[in-house]
């Protein structure tokens, strides 16, 4: 009985939150606040992947480099090639998969700062080969003119991803699969293998993890959400060039996955919605946008070190320390 | 059953196993002690893998097992484990339990993907074999409890109980009742030779003596490195190599 309830009320949640998702286009006014959310969504894919690498104890600074990789990689097989959308984005995402397969094997058997600094090269290697190789990849200049999704129904019609709201739900569509996917796999034997593999992975080794196969599974994993993300990103910019994917990316991901919570599976989804939203409310003041992100990362570590994810269960233990007016440390001291 | 066989390991100059030769015979219980300092870790990290010896051989049931990574160790039935007091800190017990399961759980990445009943069953086996662990090493009443904040005598059961659930024919344990009351140590050692009695073999290292000469069936005394004394418990506790080696006067003995 308790079950049946709960699972309805589970379904009538999921049911509200799906309606208010679909509806969002209708709900919002302007163009600019639809690309907003559009760009969250994509965001959301790539922190995600951030995360689910995270859990096995390696922060990849070289997530945004994935993303160019994506991007690249379909933008090049749509224009070079003339592949469609449809195909770009699977192939693009195999080929950041690819690409972290064989990165991984070498580089997750480091750890801690090797790894930070080993990640940062490469992601440095990505970027400057994209503005070397300008035969191929334009340069500094970058490509533009990336085609728009479309669909193609023989003497019916063609639908064409051109506006924002069509797009919408192209990336929403995306968001949820891919959501769905890094859930299952963090909820059950791979989530709780690869925390084993982050909290102590000598002892989980001696019960049999092949360790190292896990991270480089949650490492390609991860990954390849980043290349789809990117691949999206091209189609829907239309434009990309190396610094398009530089440091400023790869901050905005990091502070979104430490902001929201790393522990907690929606934890860069809130991340990424609070980072974006506030930084397009300074929008017209673009140069305080960095201090924006700096102010909102101080405040999170200093009240929520486990992420704005962890409000919830904090929050009666803040209501007791404002009833109070003072912290548990200072009553200990006194 | 377990065959060691001219064991060398060097750490730049530092010789820290020396020619060790050894076996352990299935079903006993076999001490392995010896000074700070005499090898014994070591000896366990290159038993397990975690080690590559500098020269010499492991056999296990007959099969050359040196140089294998440690999880292959561990599905060949060699579970060893840790002094360390952390274990997986920021899980439950009963999720560091169906982490110690995981060879009889792991599920493929596709499957767990696409998610069918399946992968409901295997979890659920998980799950229950999980709980009959702990409860054999008395853990139940602790599953929601989050590892670090188990205290001491339970959190090295806790090790015990995860590495049983690797189901291990040999069982390496490394100090397991240090800093351990008198109370939680024999408890942990009434386990230890309730494993052996239902047929488990063990390789025991161990600094507490009352302990060690009560359950091992035969022990080896490490000193730097080297073997220096082999036999049964009584013999052991009469040899004068073995009293030097604890009291001083090690130089001459070396």
């Amino acid at each position: 009985m308790d079950m049946s309830r709960s699972s309805f009320r589970q379904w009538t949640w999921f049911l509200g939150l799906l309606a208010i998702l679909l509806l969002m286009p209708a709900m919002v006014s302007g163009i600019g606040i639809l690309n907003i959310i559009n760009m969250m969504y994509l965001m959301i894919i790539a922190a995600m992947g951030l995360n689910l690498i995270l859990r096995t104890g390696h922060a990849n600074f070289a997530h945004a480099a994935f993303l160019a990789i994506g991007a690249y990689a379909s933008a090049f097989l749509s224009l070079r090639a003339g592949l469609a959308f449809w195909l770009c984005l699977p192939m693009a995402g195999l080929t950041g998969a690819l690409i972290a397969w064989g990165l991984g094997r070498i580089i997750l058997k480091v750890k801690g700062a090797y790894f930070f600094l080993i990640t940062v090269a490469f992601s440095e290697v990505v970027r400057r080969s994209l503005a070397y190789f300008s035969d191929v990849t334009g340069g500094h200049q970058g490509i533009e003119r990336i085609p728009k999704p479309s669909i193609n129904i023989p003497d019916l019609a063609t639908v064409r991803f051109g506006s924002e709201m069509s797009f919408y739900y192209l990336l929403l569509a995306t968001m949820l699969v891919s959501l769905v996917i890094m859930y299952r796999l963090q909820r059950g034997h791979w989530g709780l293998t690869w925390r084993a593999s982050r909290e102590a992975d000598m002892v989980a080794e001696s019960v049999g993890v092949d360790v190292l196969r896990y991270k480089i599974t949650a490492f390609v994993t991860g990954c390849f959400f980043a290349a789809i993300s990117g691949s999206l990103y091209a189609h829907y910019v239309s434009f990309i060039n190396p610094d398009t994917f530089g440091q400023p990316m790869m901050m905005g991901l990091l502070f979104a996955v430490v902001v929201g919570g790393r522990d907690y599976f929606y934890g860069p989804i809130i991340g990424i919605i609070l980072l974006r939203g506030c930084s397009a409310a300074v929008a017209r003041m673009a140069e305080y946008q960095p201090m924006v992100y700096g102010v909102i990362l101080i405040l999170a570590i200093l009240f929520f070190p486990a992420g704005f994810a962890s409000l919830p269960s904090r929050f009666s233990v803040m209501w007791q320390r404002i009833l109070h007016f003072r912290r548990p440390s200072e009553v200990a001291g006194s | 059953m377990l065959e060691v066989k001219n064991l060398r390991k060097q750490f730049g100059g530092l010789v820290a196993i020396d020619d060790l030769s050894f076996h352990i015979e299935k079903g006993k219980i076999l001490g392995l002690i010896g000074p700070n300092g005499a090898g014994k870790s070591t000896a366990f990290n290159l038993i397990t893998g975690f080690y590559s010896p500098t020269a010499g051989k492991i056999e296990y049931k007959g099969e050359d097992i040196t140089g294998l990574k440690s999880s292959q160790i561990a599905k060949k039935g060699i579970v060893r484990t840790w002094q360390v007091s952390g274990l997986f800190a920021n899980m439950t017990v009963v999720q560091s339990q169906i982490v110690g399961c995981h060879l009889g759980g792991r599920i493929g990445l596709w499957q767990t993907i696409l998610g069918n009943r399946a992968v409901r069953e295997k979890e659920e086996e998980v799950q229950e074999k999980a709980n009959k662990i702990l409860d054999i090493v008395g853990l139940a009443e602790f599953k929601g409890m989050l590892s670090k904040n188990l205290p001491h005598g339970l959190l090295r059961r806790l090790g015990i109980a995860i590495a049983l659930g690797a189901d291990p024919e040999l069982m390496l344990l490394d100090e397991p009742v240090s800093g351990m009351n008198p109370g939680e140590i024999q408890e942990t050692m009434a386990l230890i030779k309730g494993l052996n009695k239902e047929g488990m073999t063990i390789l025991l290292v161990e600094h507490n003596m009352k302990a060690v000469m009560s359950t091992c069936d035969h022990i080896i005394v490490l000193h730097y490195g080297k073997k220096i004394a082999e036999g049964l418990p009584q013999e052991i506790a009469q040899n004068q190599r073995v009293i030097q080696a604890y009291l001083g006067g090690s130089a001459k003995v070396a």
